[in-house]
């Protein structure tokens, strides 16, 4: 019988709760040693039928128990709430503000930089590039070396090539529209199965071949209905009809996210610039034959290349080649930018629940009066930890719902902010992981946050005095410390941005409208004619109202333009700097404001006779001493096929890429030299430029119904949109800091208001032996700013190495700039010094008198 | 306003629960005289364990139906470590009313003829 007596009492300890046991588990065995004893005397049979029963009985009632538990405490927590809702819906705000920024940008984090690319065998893809020794950024290939590679390279199982261009979807109003061309064989080479149809066939894949499209699956449905209907249907493109083969599902974002179309690349094979090696146009990406590694394929690609140097010494010199896995062409500033914001987001997230935890604890000391009631009252620790564990539970769910649903606004206007600085195939949803990293953290504040004023009420009653204040002047400094780090970083950043506002793109950006003109193809065969069509827009533009000059150019300014190898006539042949090359109409300087530094524009008489080139400034720098430019001859592009150009002019340095990269080497050629089909026509307005929006695309369709219009932007919207993604990152992280200002000032308030109310004796006394208001202010505040001095410096230092990490980021600043850091100090000190103030004058208002007789 | 107790909340009860408030309405009982008891009216239908019994009874005297009970019947017959339980007013109350809501069920069930009326002797 003892054996059995001490087995029930370890059946009850393991199924039922503690509190229960204490009140129970006596009574209990009492009962089942009655039972026992009847059932013995019956027989061996009734005694297992008996144990049977209470193992039966101790599953179904233990669980029910705890349930029971959990609700009483739920109903304690929802009391207490509701006695002092402010710190509740305060503390699930904050916590919830936290989770929001943190789930999202987790999210865009997770799709961006440790989601495998979403390809099948995504570690197994490659992408070959030429690292260049005119640029710090890889190059493509051009295609006569992908058609090299693909047959020689024996690492890989395949090799595809991809290019992005756009073209003019026919219809009832013409459209333009990216796409891609593509090798036959791309793909299979990304194991991508279209949603209708079929792939291309390498026969398909050749000059001459009959025109075949694959479709996106919405346009598809858009002009068919469904991606089985379009199957086999043509849809008119740039003047043909291609028919189309496939439909290709809505996730595959290949080589971009906005390519509506892909064609055959080897049908563009016959055109000259293709058959070009100097035209560096092919993304090139491979699969790894099973067992090849990437440095095999590098070794060998690598050999290839400078077998190809040796047999055409002048091609390529110096190029290297360059194979790295696909998934890493999320480019560096990418990284450095979703980096920074996941770092920012998580030095958010240590604040606001840090702030929760002090709120905690300030209203767990704040508690000790009621937790001693309670212990005296028969209440265990355990249980009053419970309780303090299920508030902050409510207090972690609430803000976590709040988050999650805050998070889903926020993402879409992250993801819209940082297009530019996301890889293509990257679709940022909020995710499982995104959400289990806001469980997680809610988790972690509960148990954090919940034992921490726990165990700090609960030691209250032992331990009271002075030292009581230590964990939260500990949390103090750590915010200080983690919001200063972040006020660093994002002041760095928004002197950056200021600076690169003030930037001289080198014309003048105001009263500037862009509308970009393609004449069709089909009716527009020859040099004279598209010419004369480009000639005839800018002379009807000039006569209506409104307009101050007009002309056409291509690619404009904050464009990605085209680029070649620039020689100088008597120079070397091979391995001039690059340098972009634009073809425009005279006029084009006067009408952006580009000063003409030397020498003359061009007129309507160019294009005819001598070739002709106006350089940038910097150019000219470059290769001849001062006057010394004008008269000289240059070639831009592949050196031995391309004519001398003679220099008729020199204009000054734009910055035509982007503003933020120093004015590249820049030359000009006239459009009537060598027409392109499709320019930009600019318009210098008196008034506000979308004025006149409607006249000039009037004027435009008249001449030619045909002719595709891309829609017009202004060129301050331009340049406002070229620095979109660097604006938004600086906003995103300055509201993160901004943040963490106010909840670490709020922290101290809070903290200092309650040190004051609690030590009103204290204080009374020194104000009744004398002590002056100002000596009591100065001593409160003193009080207030002492924990965040050391939080402050710590701050400071890591402020210099986070912004050292986030150094690519920054702009004509250095991370070590010492004003950002004077500034930074200064203005922290400020805020606390505010924090303290009002907490410091109540303390000087205090009566001794009252003070004293209410201890 | 006078406080008066809405048994309705705590309606339907399950069998355990209305035989563990039936075995203490005629007077206190000890937990395994409750136990017994339910047995031997029940013939054994309702058979309530150790630990569904002392749940319902810690429930029950949370929520304020049953009390503890002070008076022991005669030390003398009794283990003095053992405790008594008995129905308060509140719980007395929801036994009543649960009695009634069968009541009541059984009424509707004999008017659609499910049920014969109760022969009368």
């Amino acid at each position: 019988m003892p054996r059995d007596s001490r087995l029930f009492r370890l059946l009850v300890r393991l199924a039922f709760p503690r509190e229960f046991r204490a009140g129970y588990a006596d009574e209990m065995s009492r009962t089942f040693a009655v039972q026992h004893r009847e059932a013995r005397s019956r027989g061996p049979r009734a005694l297992a039928a008996l144990w049977a029963e209470m193992a039966l009985d101790a599953m179904r009632s233990g669980p029910r128990l705890y349930v029971d538990q959990l609700r009483q405490d739920l109903r304690q927590a929802r009391r207490t709430i509701a006695r002092q809702p402010g710190f509740f819906v305060v503390g699930s705000l904050v916590l919830g503000i936290g989770i929001a920024a943190a789930t999202a940008i987790f999210s865009i984090v997770d799709a961006a930089l440790l989601r495998p690319i979403p390809f099948d065998g995504p570690d197994r893809l490659v992408a070959v590039r030429e690292q260049v020794p005119q640029d710090t950024r890889p190059w493509e290939l051009s295609y006569p070396a992908f058609l090299g590679l693909r047959e020689h390279a024996t690492t890989l199982e395949h090799a595809a090539a991809s290019m992005r261009y756009g073209v003019t979807l026919a219809g009832a109003e013409p459209r333009l529209t990216e796409a891609a061309a593509i090798s036959s064989d791309l793909l299979e080479t990304l194991r991508v199965r279209p949603a209708a149809g079929r792939r291309f066939t390498a026969a398909e894949d050749i000059p001459g071949a009959a025109p075949v499209i694959l479709l996106r699956e919405t346009l598809a449905r858009e002009r068919f209905g469904t991606p089985e209907a379009a199957v086999g249907k043509t849809i008119p493109v740039d003047g043909d009809a291609p028919t189309i083969v496939g439909v290709l599902p809505e996730s595959f974002r290949f080589p971009g996210a906005d390519i509506d179309v892909w064609m055959p690349i080897g049908q563009l094979a016959g055109e000259p610039w293709m058959r070009d090696r100097a035209v560096h146009v092919a993304l090139v990406i491979g699969r790894l034959r099973p067992g090849a590694t990437v440095a095999a394929a590098r070794a060998e690609l690598t050999a290839w290349m400078d077998a190809e140097h040796a047999r055409q010494p002048n091609a390529d010199p110096g190029h290297r080649i360059l194979v790295r896995p696909l998934a890493s062409q999320v480019s560096a500033a990418s990284r450095t930018t979703v980096a920074a914001l996941g770092g920012a987001v998580l030095l958010l997230l240590v604040v606001t629940c840090s702030s929760v935890g002090l709120l905690l604890v300030t209203r767990a000391s704040g508690r000790t009066s009621e937790v001693s009631v309670r212990l005296s009252l028969g209440a265990t620790r355990g249980r009053l930890t419970r309780q303090f564990l299920t508030e902050t539970a409510c207090v972690a769910a609430v803000g976590t719902a709040a988050g999650i649903a805050g998070a889903m606004a926020l993402l879409d206007y992250l993801v819209h902010g940082l297009a530019d600085a996301l890889p293509p195939f990257v679709v940022p949803r909020i995710n499982v992981a995104a959400l289990g990293a806001a469980a997680v953290t809610a988790v972690v504040v509960t148990l954090v946050c919940g034992i921490v004023p726990a165990a700090a009420a609960l030691s209250f009653v032992r331990i009271p005095g002075a030292q009581r204040h230590r964990p939260r002047h500990r949390l103090i400094a750590v915010q200080v410390a983690i919001s200063c780090v972040l006020v660093v970083v994002a002041a760095l950043l928004a002197r950056s941005l200021d600076r690169l506002l003030r930037v001289d793109p080198g014309f003048r950006s105001d009263h500037l409208l862009l509308i970009r003109v393609s004449a069709p193809i089909a009716s527009y065969t020859s040099a004279a004619d598209i010419t004369r069509f480009f000639e005839t827009i800018r002379a009807r533009v000039r006569t209506l109202p409104g307009v101050v000059a007009v002309a056409a150019g291509a690619p404009a300014p904050l464009t990605a333009g085209s680029v070649g190898d620039l020689h100088v006539e008597g120079g070397t042949d091979v391995g001039g700097p690059v340098a972009t090359y634009r073809r425009v109409q005279p006029g084009y300087f006067a009408t952006l404001g580009i000063p003409l530094l030397e020498g003359r524009d061009f007129t309507d008489r160019d294009g005819a006779g001598e070739r002709v080139v106006i350089i940038s400034a910097g150019v000219a720098r470059r290769f001849w001493p001062p006057h010394g430019a004008i008269g000289r001859r240059i070639k831009v592009g592949s050196a031995p096929r391309e004519p001398w150009l003679r220099i008729v002019g020199v204009v000054g340095d734009v910055r035509n890429q982007t503003l933020e990269d120093a004015p590249e080497l820049a030359t000009y050629e006239p459009h009537a030299q060598r027409p392109w089909n499709a320019l930009f026509v600019i318009v210098r307005t008196a008034g506000e430029p979308t004025a006149l929006v409607s006249a000039v695309r009037r004027a435009i369709r008249d001449l030619e119904p045909q002719a595709v219009l891309s829609p017009p932007s202004t060129m301050e919207a331009r340049m406002a949109e070229s620095i979109a993604a660097r604006r938004f990152y600086t906003v995103v992280v300055g509201t993160f800091a901004m943040t963490t200002i106010v909840l670490v000032a709020l922290a101290v308030y809070g903290a200092l208001s309650y040190s004051v109310a609690s030590r009103r004796r204290e204080i009374g006394i020194r104000c009744a032996v004398g002590a002056s208001t100002a000596a009591l202010r100065r001593f409160v505040v003193g009080e207030g700013l002492r924990p965040t001095v050391a939080g402050l410096a710590a701050g400071l230092a890591g402020g210099a190495a986070a912004a050292w990490f986030a150094r690519s980021l920054l702009f004509d600043i250095g991370p070590d700039d010492p004003l950002t850091y004077a500034g930074v100090a200064a203005f922290f000190l400020l805020v606390l010094a505010a924090a303290t103030w009002l907490p410091a004058r109540r303390a000087a208002r205090i009566d001794p008198t009252i003070a004293l007789r209410v201890e | 306003v006078p406080y008066r107790f809405d048994p309705e909340p705590y309606l339907p009860l399950t069998a355990p629960m209305f035989q563990l408030l039936l075995a203490l309405a005629d007077g206190e009982k000890h937990g395994y005289a409750i136990l017994k008891e339910v047995d031997r009216r029940t013939a054994g239908r309702v058979r309530l364990s150790a630990g569904t019994l002392y749940g319902l009874l810690k429930r029950f005297i949370d929520e304020g139906l049953i009390a503890e009970s002070s008076e022991r019947p005669d030390p003398a017959l009794d283990d003095e470590r053992r405790r008594y339980y008995r129905l308060t007013a509140n719980g007395r109350a929801v036994a009543v009313a649960e009695a009634r809501r069968m009541e009541q069920a059984v009424c509707d069930a004999r008017a659609k003829q499910l049920l014969r009326n109760p022969r009368t002797s």
